[in-house]
């Protein structure tokens, strides 16, 4: 029974990892979480990119109003555009707050990538060299000197052993705090972007005193009509100021609408996949299954963000001062 | 109270259509044109106000659960904090042991733990 303490030391750490192992993600959920925290890194910008468009769409619309050559009152196009002025910024500042919900899920994602690392490991693999290494010295001069020699693998095994009770019990606590965290961030997660998607989709929300307002949808679409109404009354109606470039501008304009609103479809649709990517992480963290699925809803996610982005650069130079 | 913002806002730029289109009467005396401005004027900052209320809505919604979220992220750093004071603990326990040996080849080379 001399080469017992080696098969007692393996054995301890296979019935050790046995135990502990499961409370521990796989890999693959590992991968997902960081493929999740990724995609979520490339998302937050959006809404307020939205509200900013739609502002300046406004602020458009209100030169053409005061442009109505009857309106033409130096006074009056003075208080116009100081109004008009005033509400453009009111909105652009308000309109980083729309991102804020989105970042910080962007910034939770980020925890999750640093949670689910394996930095904590590496750094203790790094150690352990010079540990085997001390100890297979101890090993030979121990041989050297005893009678029953000690098996030439111990120093190694005893390293491992170390390494691997070391590695597994940080492992074990991450894995234990990274079920809490995205078990607990998920319905965070859904009222936030259920939120998201029920303010800028639909007709209407309400707020938390019953208060009916319009939803980002019904707001650009109201924009959308009013435009249309005021360049028909100041400026297509006017014999005197249609040519060309008054038609391109008006042209132009409809577009640039039509571009807004397509972001904001793109927007909400991202929304709607980031909550069903979350929901499905959950669901898996919590059953401990593989996640091809759940690697399928990100890839869906991803391109989703990237068609958004692709819209978003579409955008640019469209929108021009009116004549 | 529940305020239809959304009617409200349709009916505030149908009556800027109607003034505008009221501008264009040529029989209007300067004064009453004068009074038309201001009408369209004060149906603009109105519309301005409809859209700021319902904007801040739209905020005050998007961010309900911000709180929240706040929360489990300083709790998510706390964590991080602790698995690299495990580690750090780990690293500290192999570190020892590697020192124990490296005492106990010196202590063994010179004879001290000669009589195995």
């Amino acid at each position: 029974m001399k080469i017992a303490p080696t098969k007692t030391i393996v054995l301890a750490l296979a019935v050790s990892l046995t135990f502990t192992s499961c409370a521990v993600l796989t890999d693959s959920q590992v991968k997902n979480i960081n493929a999740f925290a990724a995609t979520a890194n490339s998302y937050s910008a959006f809404p307020g990119t939205v509200v900013r468009q739609r502002a300046e769409l406004h602020l458009h619309s209100e030169m053409v109003v005061a442009s109505q050559s009857q309106f033409a009152d130096a006074e009056q196009i003075a208080r116009r555009m100081e109004s008009a002025r005033k509400s453009y910024n009111n909105t652009v500042q308000l309109s980083s707050q729309f991102d804020l919900s989105l970042q910080l899920i962007q910034q939770y994602a980020g925890l999750l990538t640093k949670l689910s690392s394996d930095h904590y490991i590496s750094d203790l693999s790094a150690n352990t060299t010079s540990l085997g290494e001390n100890l297979g010295n101890l090993v030979s001069i121990y041989n050297s000197k005893a009678k029953d020699s000690l098996p030439s693998g111990l120093a190694n095994t005893i390293s491992k052993v170390i390494l691997l009770v070391g590695k597994q019990l940080t492992k074990h606590k991450q894995t234990a705090a990274l079920k809490e965290f995205v078990l607990a961030a998920d319905t965070l997660v859904q009222v936030t972007t259920r939120n998201l998607v029920t303010v800028l989709d639909g007709e209407t929300f309400t707020d938390a005193h019953g208060n009916s307002f319009p939803s980002l949808k019904s707001l650009l679409a109201v924009e959308r009509d009013f435009f249309i109404q005021s360049c028909k009354r100041s400026v297509l109606s006017d014999s005197t100021r249609t040519n060309y470039w008054a038609i391109k501008f008006y042209y132009d304009e409809l577009t640039a609408h039509d571009n807004t609103e397509l972001l904001r479809q793109q927007v909400v649709q991202a929304s709607k996949s980031l909550a069903r990517a979350h929901a499905e992480l959950a669901k898996n963290v919590k059953e401990k299954k593989d996640l091809k699925e759940i690697i399928q809803e990100t890839q869906q996610l991803i391109q989703d963000v990237q068609a958004a982005g692709s819209a978003f650069s579409s955008l640019s130079g469209l929108i021009k001062l009116p004549i | 109270m529940n305020t239809e913002t959304l009617n409200a806002l349709k009916q505030v730029n149908t009556l800027i259509a109607q003034l505008q289109d009221a501008l264009k009467d040529t029989s209007l005396t300067p004064q009453e044109k004068t009074l038309i401005r201001q009408a369209i004027n004060d149906q603009m900052d109105l519309q301005d106000t409809l859209i700021q209320d319902s904007l801040q809505a739209m905020v005050d919604k998007i961010n309900a659960a911000n709180a929240d979220l706040e929360a489990l992220t300083a709790k998510m750093e706390n964590t991080s904090e602790k698995l690299g004071k495990l580690a750090a603990t780990i690293k500290k326990v192999s570190e020892v042991v590697g020192t124990l040996a490296a005492i106990t080849i010196k202590a063994m080379s010179a004879g001290l733990l000669g009589g195995l």
